[in-house]
């Protein structure tokens, strides 16, 4: 697995969380770069995914695009799916963890429909606000 | 070996759950006085801990009591711990690790003042309840 791979993880991901949250995951992908420089690295990579998938599921929550039940259900297909990859992760190094983990996540994300329609209708918006911009 | 130690931790930590979730996870480690002997009831249990400590996060969020900065960095600590200390519990059953999960939950809840204070009026609340006439 080559860190190429995993930045195509990374970009399959970005398509499962609203716009706004694109940039940290566009700081996940740089953080990518340094994957083999220091555990402390790898652990901040792990903790900002964390964190943008943890962001997108309360903003779903808030706008009631997801209800408490279904957040609880991705929060600990999330702990779950950590807890499994993170070790060989930080500590090993290992990409093939890491693309695990990433594809764990976009399943678990992709398997709500509610959600993805929440998504999708972010992404819209944001599309509409460009082309407004654009055609002024 | 005894669970004694947890559920002395445990106490501090149901007070920091709103009612409802406290009488979950107490129920869940009221069914053990030793450490369970299986894998999957370890890890149960320890899900147990996960899921009512974040879901009472969630709730403070959804009712505005904590910011969505405040609920994401508390959620992801409260993974991050389990994460970190839950392996030699489930394999092993080592039950220090389950208590010092306990433990640091205590601490990131406890952190938030805004948060404490929703949690004590819900128990107020429910005490007056049960004050006698």
């Amino acid at each position: 697995m080559s860190i190429e791979e995993a930045r195509s993880e990374l970009r399959d991901l970005m398509e499962r969380v609203p716009p706004h949250l694109v940039s940290l995951i566009e700081l996940a992908d740089q953080l990518l770069n340094e994957f083999y420089v220091s555990s402390e690295k790898r652990k901040t990579l792990v903790t900002l995914i964390q964190t943008v998938i943890i962001r997108a599921l309360l903003e779903a929550l808030q706008s009631l695009a997801i209800d408490i039940r279904d957040f609880g259900q991705k929060q600990m297909g999330l702990y779950r799916a950590t807890f499994r990859y993170s070790s060989d992760i930080i500590k090993y190094a290992n990409l093939d963890a890491l693309c695990g983990w990433l594809s764990n996540i976009f399943v678990m994300l992709s398997n709500n429909s509610a959600y993805m329609r929440w998504v999708r209708k972010q992404w819209m918006i944001a599309e509409k606000a460009v082309k407004m911009i654009s055609s002024r | 070996m005894s669970l004694a130690p947890v559920k002395e931790r445990l106490k501090e930590l149901i007070k920091l759950l709103p009612p409802d979730l406290a009488s979950r996870l107490y129920k869940a480690f009221e069914k053990y006085e030793y450490v369970p002997a299986t894998e999957k009831e370890r890890t149960d249990l320890m899900e147990e801990v996960v899921a009512c400590t974040i879901q009472a996060v969630t709730r403070a969020f959804r009712e505005s009591v904590l910011s969505e900065g405040e609920a994401t960095d508390m959620t992801v600590e409260l993974n991050d711990l389990a994460i970190d200390l839950a392996e030699e519990w489930y394999h092993y059953g080592v039950v220090e690790r389950l208590e010092k999960i306990v433990e640091d939950a205590v601490e990131t809840l406890n952190r938030n003042p805004k948060y404490v204070e929703w949690v004590v009026r819900q128990w107020e609340a429910v005490k007056s309840l049960f004050k006698p006439e």
